[in-house]
């Protein structure tokens, strides 16, 4: 028979020697009525004899060395990642988003006016001539935006935590992504065709990588970078796994980005009560953000 | 500076960027981290590769330590997180049954045990009692943790730990036949 718990909490006191002498003695006494009380303390008491008397464990020094060896391999990226120098604050700049948002503004209004006037005469071809050159820099946008190395971001910079994947239910009803993947399967098909892609690739690499490096998020109250760390980590800003990412999930899905792109937490600096994050989308688009954690809402954003 | 502050300020350092502070961390912990795998999965090398996922869990998750607890209760959490899911897997693995020639060589002669006598009837018993009842009794009887301790380690209430650890005990006993004649085999319910 199993004791109550009240001779359980005795029989295991008396076993473990931490009753005091009075104690000891007025359980003792208590237990002689009860002799099923008397063999689980003797089945205790066997109990804790064995384990007392099995050693201490400890690594071997080959052990402790296989392990070292083994999280330097498991870790390395990330480490690296995590101790790059941090980059200077510098102050956001909306020109070069600007400019990416203006080309891609242009594109979609005029494009289908190039397709309407595609049979036109002299006209025309100033028309073509002025298409084919914003093509090509848009193009630049969409390709630049698909593959994130083709930003020339260097993974070891702008990826210090882990992969953050929103979860479709997340996302708003407003939320839509054919759109966003027509445009971007479109710029992306045209850039196999226009020559001048690459030196314009370069361009919207480097203002892709200043909006990437100066969005900044101001956590309100924060008493400090620990606080303000566990604010950010409480809102799914500074987490992974997909069921913290609230904010990421509302962020991406104001911005109109693609549902299936993994999205990277990239360059968060803490510093006191201000804090930067950025993040890019490794599939089909790019986006940067910030948010004010206790609310989602955001405070900055850059296509 | 106590070891629970010690531990407050590398875990601090860490997630702001001194990847340093991480490896004091680990050099800090991974004895105690490495006996309750050992503990929990009796093979070496499988607990060392706990022990290993256990701290690639605390660098990828560290920002998640709310200082609410002592950091090592924590860390013993995650600890046992990992043990359980390579519990699982093992599980799965023996669905198919293998002939008892297949166990693994025995590494006796790397290990550091110096009561050989004691060792295997303790780990094979501890081998055979359920998880959550091994789980119990190591952390309390062997790594020495408080109730409060276990019990935030453990994720469950202290009434919860003192009933693992009591049945654990029990069951301990009984399979290590380390009891008067008469009373080895009573039935337990």
């Amino acid at each position: 028979m199993t004791p109550h718990a009240h001779d359980r909490d005795l029989i295991m006191a008396l076993a473990e020697g931490s009753l005091r002498a009075p104690e000891e003695r007025a359980a003792r006494l208590e237990l002689a009525s009860c002799p099923e009380c008397a063999s689980e303390l003797a089945f205790q008491e066997a109990a804790l004899t064995a384990l007392r008397a099995t050693p201490a464990v400890a690594m071997t020094d080959m052990e402790a060395a296989r392990l070292k060896r083994d999280l330097d391999t498991a870790l390395g990226h990330e480490r690296a990642v995590i101790a790059a120098p941090a980059r200077p604050p510098r102050r956001f700049n909306w020109i070069p988003a600007l400019s990416i948002a203006a080309v891609l503004l242009a594109l979609v209004l005029v494009a289908p006016a190039l397709e309407l006037l595609g049979a036109g005469g002299d006209d025309d071809a100033a028309f073509d001539t002025a298409a084919a050159e914003i093509d090509s820099e848009s193009t630049t946008v969409a390709s630049a935006a698909a593959d994130g190395s083709d930003l020339g971001l260097d993974a070891a910079e702008a990826a210090p935590g882990e992969e953050l994947a929103p979860r479709s239910g997340d996302q708003s009803p407003e939320f839509s992504t054919d759109d966003t993947d027509d445009t971007a399967d479109t710029l992306a098909a045209a850039s196999e065709v226009t020559s001048t892609a690459a030196v314009a690739d370069e361009a919207a690499a480097d203002a892709l990588q200043a909006v990437l490096a100066d969005v900044q998020i101001v956590v309100a109250g924060a008493t400090g970078p620990e606080d303000a760390g566990r604010s950010l980590a409480a809102n799914g800003l500074i987490a992974s796994d997909p069921g913290d990412d609230r904010c990421l999930g509302e962020g991406i899905a104001a911005l109109g980005a693609p549902a299936d792109t993994s999205y990277v937490l990239g360059d968060l600096a803490i510093d006191e009560t201000v804090y930067r994050l950025t993040a890019h989308g490794s599939g089909s688009g790019t986006v940067v953000f910030a948010h004010a954690p206790s609310t989602c809402e955001i405070v900055a954003s850059a296509p | 500076m106590s070891d629970r502050a010690r531990d407050l300020d590398l875990v601090a350092r860490y997630v702001t960027g001194d990847v340093a502070a991480f490896d004091e961390l680990v050099r800090a912990h991974r004895d105690r981290v490495f006996a309750i795998c050992l503990r929990m999965l009796r093979d070496r090398d499988a607990a060392l590769d706990a022990t290993q996922d256990t701290f690639v869990t605390l660098f990828r998750k560290a920002d998640r330590f709310r200082a609410e607890s002592a950091f090592s209760t924590w860390l013993y959490r995650v600890t046992m997180n990992v043990c359980y899911d390579h519990l699982r897997r093992s599980a799965r693995r023996r669905t198919e049954p293998l002939p008892e020639t297949a166990d693994p060589p025995d590494t006796a002669g790397e290990d550091p045990f110096s009561s050989a006598d004691v060792r295997p009837d303790i780990e094979a018993a501890l081998a055979e009692i359920a998880p959550e009842f091994r789980a119990a009794v190591v952390l309390v009887d062997l790594e020495g943790l408080s109730l409060e301790m276990a019990s935030d380690a453990l994720g469950v209430p202290i009434g919860t730990v003192k009933s693992r650890t009591y049945r654990g005990r029990r069951q301990l006993a009984s399979l290590l036949g380390n009891l008067r004649p008469g009373i080895e085999h009573q039935r337990e319910e």
